[in-house]
């Protein structure tokens, strides 16, 4: 895509309204999580500082999420895990980016027993369920924040191989890409100038809404013991230790899960409207 | 008169699910220096494969055998690299369908500039000084609004207007026009053609026009070949074959074409194209020919020269007296 695309492409966004929701929610969630440590009202105890005094503590003026059961706050623990789930999203979307797109370009442009062996391995990865192979390469490498990044990347990319590959089998029988090749381009020239750029928006689409089903999932992870280790403070694992006070202190899983929630949420509007925007039959009536 | 390219006896077979292919079998022809030869048949009878064949960019699934002699070098020996070097710079092509021939995501700047730079090793700015030249010499008005512009925002004839200028940045000797003007309206066809010719007396290239349609043969061509089923049936001038075409597929070919003086039904072929999986034995085109002999369904016939003007593939014409 060209600059001023890009810039077309921002104009319509922040003119729809629900996407412009889910870009404010997202810029927020980023403010949130460069500035943690001044914006959270307790750092010490968002970083695991037990405070036993005020444990369980009902939402209030002090503790606007209230406290969980070591009397951490619960708002400065959803602040910092803000940072977490961001971390969480980017990573995992570009790891399974910077495997998938190669690959799949790769076997969609050649075609033949490269694209054969490329696409039964991911047919492989993909007749596991996403989470049961994530908690598997989980389980093997250990627990851990980075471990659990990695499980979920590994589980990811194939998803990015298919689509790429469908759209480059098509692309590639394009007339422009015919010229090209009379005109004696190569292929990887092809491949840059050609196939990627014309392919890649329905993968930008689908890494958008992946980043809110990448942070569900790490926080499923965390939930069951295999990411986030405590005293970090992270949504998943938050909504895992609370679970157990639902009944009679409804914040403490609340506000995390709130949290994953509304994230979850905002990355799906914006995938939403760029896949209205990117894709070529829905495309005219915002030109 | 010098030969540019000649392909003798070229076979292409496709493997395919159904079996082999024979697409095509045994073709010849011979293009000079400084002519346009038009290559007529029906769809699928191998015009467009075998101009693919001679930039060999066939589908891995092809079988080639024979000769494609280009300035002295066979082309169906040299390597992938070697090729890389003959594609665009002295074989370049333009296709039947501009609207889809330019990648919609790029200003005609970039992508012309990117061919260019491609093969001569020149700057940026130097490629688009080139690139505004190229599209003066096509007749484009305002180059630089052009090179401003994406492809979806220019007509057809412009965006055909554009991939000729391409074609012709490197000064090829030939240029393959596969149906340049099937796309285009009536008069803006009139319009390319013309302008075909004209560069071609300005920069001196060949042409090898791939068409099906007769009237833009009688326009512009020197020298005609008609194909069939994967045969060349007939190579002739271009008044000779109008005047007197020999092979009966030709004579089929030019009494279907609607004469409005005289409003007689026109004469279609009896019969369809053969299927290449298993192509008729002999004369491929025996089982549709009025004046089929016993001969036509197992010998098939040479590409015989009748006279220094026409040579014809058919046992009408005494192929077969030394049998």
């Amino acid at each position: 895509m060209k600059k001023d695309e890009i810039i077309r492409v921002l104009k319509i966004m922040i003119r729809n309204k629900l996407s412009l929701l889910g870009i404010i929610i997202i810029l927020i969630l980023v403010v949130t999580a460069i500035f943690a440590p001044f914006l959270a009202p307790y750092p010490k105890q968002a970083e695991g500082q037990p405070n036993l005094e005020e444990k369980l503590q009902p939402p209030s003026s002090k503790h606007w999420f209230g406290t969980d059961y070591m009397g951490r706050d619960v708002l400065s623990r959803v602040i910092y895990g803000a940072r977490i789930s961001l971390l969480v999203a980017i990573t995992v979307v570009g790891l399974g980016l910077l495997i998938g797109v190669p690959l799949g370009l790769l076997a969609g442009y050649k075609g033949g027993a490269v694209d054969a062996v490329i696409m039964r391995t991911t047919d492989i990865f993909l007749s596991f369920p996403p989470l049961l192979l994530a908690l598997l390469i989980s389980v093997t490498l250990g627990r851990g924040l980075v471990n659990a990044i990695i499980a979920l990347a590994v589980s990811w990319w194939p998803w990015y191989t298919r689509l790429i590959r469908g759209m480059a089998v098509s692309i590639k029988e394009k007339p422009y890409v015919e010229v090209a090749k009379t005109m004696g381009v190569s292929n990887l020239k092809i491949i840059a100038r050609h196939i990627l750029p014309n392919a890649i928006s329905p993968v930008i689409v689908q890494g958008t809404m992946d980043m809110g089903s990448a942070i569900l999932e790490a926080s499923a992870l965390s939930f069951l013991g295999l990411g986030v280790q405590p005293p970090t403070a992270d949504w998943g694992l938050m909504v895992s230790q609370g679970k157990d006070y639902l009944l009679n202190y409804w914040w403490y899983p609340t506000f995390p899960g709130l949290a994953i929630f509304i994230t979850v949420i905002a990355f799906n509007l914006v995938g939403d409207t760029l896949r209205e925007i990117l894709d070529p039959r829905l495309r005219r009536r915002y030109l | 008169m010098k030969e540019l390219l000649s392909i003798q006896d070229l076979h292409l077979n496709f493997r395919t699910f159904w079996g082999m292919a024979y697409v095509l079998d045994g073709v010849n022809l011979t293009i000079y220096e400084d002519e346009v030869f038009g290559l007529v048949g029906e769809t699928g009878c191998g015009k467009s494969v075998t101009s693919m064949s001679i930039l060999k960019l066939l589908p891995s699934n092809a079988e080639v055998s024979g000769k494609i002699i280009f300035e002295g070098k066979n082309l169906l020996e040299l390597s992938e690299k070697e090729m890389k070097k003959i594609r665009g710079r002295k074989i370049s092509m333009v296709f039947q369908d501009p609207m889809s021939s330019l990648n919609p995501l790029f200003k005609i700047k970039a992508q012309m500039s990117d061919v260019i730079k491609l093969h001569h090793n020149i700057s940026k700015e130097e490629a688009l000084k080139k690139a505004k030249e190229l599209l003066k010499a096509v007749n484009l008005p305002d180059p630089d609004r052009i090179l401003e512009s994406y492809p979806h925002q220019l007509s057809g004839g412009m965006r055909q207007r554009v991939m000729i200028a391409l074609a012709l940045s490197f000064n090829p000797s030939l240029l393959i026009a596969d149906e340049p003007t099937t796309a285009l309206d009536v008069t803006i066809q009139k319009q390319i053609l013309d302008l075909i010719l004209e560069l071609k007396e300005q920069y001196h290239f060949s042409v090898l026009l791939i068409t099906h349609d007769l009237g833009v043969v009688a326009e512009t061509c020197d020298r005609v070949g008609v194909m069939y089923a994967g045969n060349m049936v007939e190579i002739a001038d271009v008044e000779e074959l109008f005047e007197n075409p020999m092979h009966p597929y030709t004579q089929g070919l030019l009494s279907a074409i609607p004469d409005p003086r005289y409003k007689k039904p026109l004469k279609p072929l009896r019969g369809n194209v053969p299927s290449l999986l298993d192509p008729p034995k002999g004369c491929r085109f025996h089982p549709r020919c009025d004046f089929m002999m016993p001969v036509c369904k197992n010998k098939k016939p040479p590409l015989v020269e009748y006279s220094k003007t026409h040579y014809v593939a058919c046992h009408l014409y005494g192929g077969n007296k030394n049998e």
